[in-house]
């Protein structure tokens, strides 16, 4: 996916691979965590009010 | 920050004809100008605030007053839209930028007699928290200016930390408005999601921002909130003796008391010690499902942020500074499955929340681990990274959008400011004004910065 960018450098590359896949592993968390007990299609997206 | 003048004090002044609107506005330009070197400022109006002042105090004298802040000069940062004056977001890709219209934020200030001096630094498109603004210069802490603001409201904090201007509107999506709170020995409100519309203001994340009042006591804080939210904060009126008895104080020892600098920690349990002598009871709470919000947060800012400007992180990068263009790179990366599922996963954190707060009125944590690290730390005190140690503790809050208030509690051996945070359930913006004031009383900072 990080053709999708145009003209990284080296290290750039190297640090947004990196920033990415700890991401990755944190999102895997939290679907594996909190996703499936939320319903798919919710109606609105207002948090608290 | 004790000596200068409240703003009801102030206005007390300028009824009576003790004080004018222009010497007000004159004086801060000076001291703007005197203080320059700690780029608290992108843009000031010299001409335009003068003369707005003086107008102002034209109407005074016919007895014709547009409301509670007649004449008092404020600053708003400069990603808050105002008319016919550039707003730069503190980026170059938006320095040309001049709004057609006051963000309704503003325009409420404005509108009751707020003179607006200028527009404060921040972190580029408020994409950080050190407020070191690769295109405007970081906004230096006026207690060391050796030293970050933080941010990303940091000229905001140290305008209010140098005694320029009243208040300030800030904003914060991870923290923005209390973490150069913290470190600048401000005060500051991040309201309930949606209190305060962010219409007019640029984007970072805008399912995560936030506008709110920031000032230099929690009783200003109160007068700006009141002023632009319109909804009424309760005065102390001396009902209950002690004044905060059968308040319940919520203490999560886990996350929020984890990896603090001990001077951090032995200001912030000082403070939990003044809430109770002051009546509150302590509730100890945790929140399990709180290890979850970090990747949810970090996941929406992301997507959100590049949406907004992917049209020219993709065609200007070069116009971007370093680490703002990093994250929005980042962004561009994170599939749609993913966002949603933070979405779904906020809802999650958001019960969670709404649960655990039925066990207590008011929670109590620190806002900063540590305090203000020197400009181009990577890390803080306590080793914690600086970007994510410095989102740790305000963060979840702009997660499930609940209010939160931040004022200082304390002085570090050498002399920097500590930052404490309150924060409540949804719409309990005057409870925790009301409990922040009573604290302020007992524990407001006994000097003001060497500048």
């Amino acid at each position: 996916v990080l053709e999708e960018i145009p003209g990284l450098s080296p290290l750039e590359t190297d640090r947004l691979k990196q920033r990415l896949d700890a991401l990755r592993r944190a999102i895997e968390r939290l679907k594996s965590t909190a996703s499936d007990e939320e319903p798919l299609f919710a109606s609105e997206l207002e948090i608290s009010t | 920050l004790r000596e200068i003048a409240s703003i009801r004090e102030t206005a007390r002044r300028l009824a009576a004809f003790e004080v004018s609107s222009e010497e007000l506005v004159r004086q801060a330009l000076e001291r703007a100008e005197s203080l320059s070197d700690l780029n608290a400022f992108i843009s000031l109006f010299p001409e335009d605030a003068l003369a707005e002042a003086r107008a102002l105090d034209g109407s005074r004298r016919r007895g014709d007053l547009l409301g509670p802040l007649h004449g008092i000069p404020i600053t708003a940062k400069d990603l808050v839209w105002s008319k016919g004056r550039r707003t730069t977001s503190g980026s170059r890709i938006d320095a040309e930028f001049v709004p057609d219209k006051d963000a309704p934020a503003l325009a409420s200030l404005r509108g009751k007699g707020a003179v607006l001096l200028g527009k404060t630094n921040l972190h580029e498109f408020a994409y950080g928290v050190s407020n070191v603004n690769p295109h405007y210069g970081p906004a230096r802490n006026p207690w060391d200016p050796s030293r970050i603001s933080g941010g990303s409201s940091g000229g905001s904090a140290v305008a209010l930390a140098c005694g320029i201007g009243f208040g300030s509107i800030g904003t914060d999506t991870g923290g923005s408005i209390r973490i150069p709170s913290s470190f600048c020995g401000t005060v500051g409100l991040k309201p309930t999601y949606g209190r305060i519309s962010r219409e007019g203001v640029t984007p970072l994340s805008w399912s995560l921002d936030h506008v709110g009042p920031m000032a230099r006591s929690v009783e200003d804080v109160s007068v700006l909130y009141e002023a632009i939210s319109g909804e009424a904060v309760e005065r102390p009126g001396g009902r209950e003796n002690p004044p905060l008895a059968g308040l319940r104080l919520g203490i999560h020892q886990r996350h929020f008391f984890e990896n603090l600098s001990p001077e951090v920690d032995a200001s912030v349990r000082a403070a939990i010690e003044a809430l109770e002598t002051l009546g509150a009871a302590i509730v100890e709470e945790n929140i399990p499902e709180i290890e979850l919000q970090a990747a949810c947060r970090n996941t929406i800012a992301f997507a959100e942020a590049s949406s907004y400007h992917e049209k020219n992180i993709r065609s200007r990068p070069g116009d971007y500074g370093e680490d703002t263009r990093e994250l929005l790179r980042l962004g561009l990366l994170i599939p749609a499955v993913d966002y949603l599922a933070a979405l779904r996963a906020r809802r999650f954190l958001v019960r969670a929340f709404r649960k655990a707060f039925e066990a207590f009125d008011v929670l109590a944590a620190p806002a900063t681990p540590a305090v203000a690290p020197p400009i181009g730390a990577g890390s803080l005190d306590t080793g914690e990274e600086l970007r994510s140690g410095l989102l740790r503790l305000p963060g979840p809050f702009n997660t499930v959008g609940f209010p939160v208030l931040s004022l200082p509690c304390g002085l570090s051996t050498k002399g920097l400011p500590i930052g404490l945070q309150l924060a409540a359930a949804p719409g309990a913006e005057p409870l925790l004004l009301r409990v922040g004031r009573e604290l302020e009383k007992r524990i407001r900072l006994d000097r003001a910065p060497a500048v």
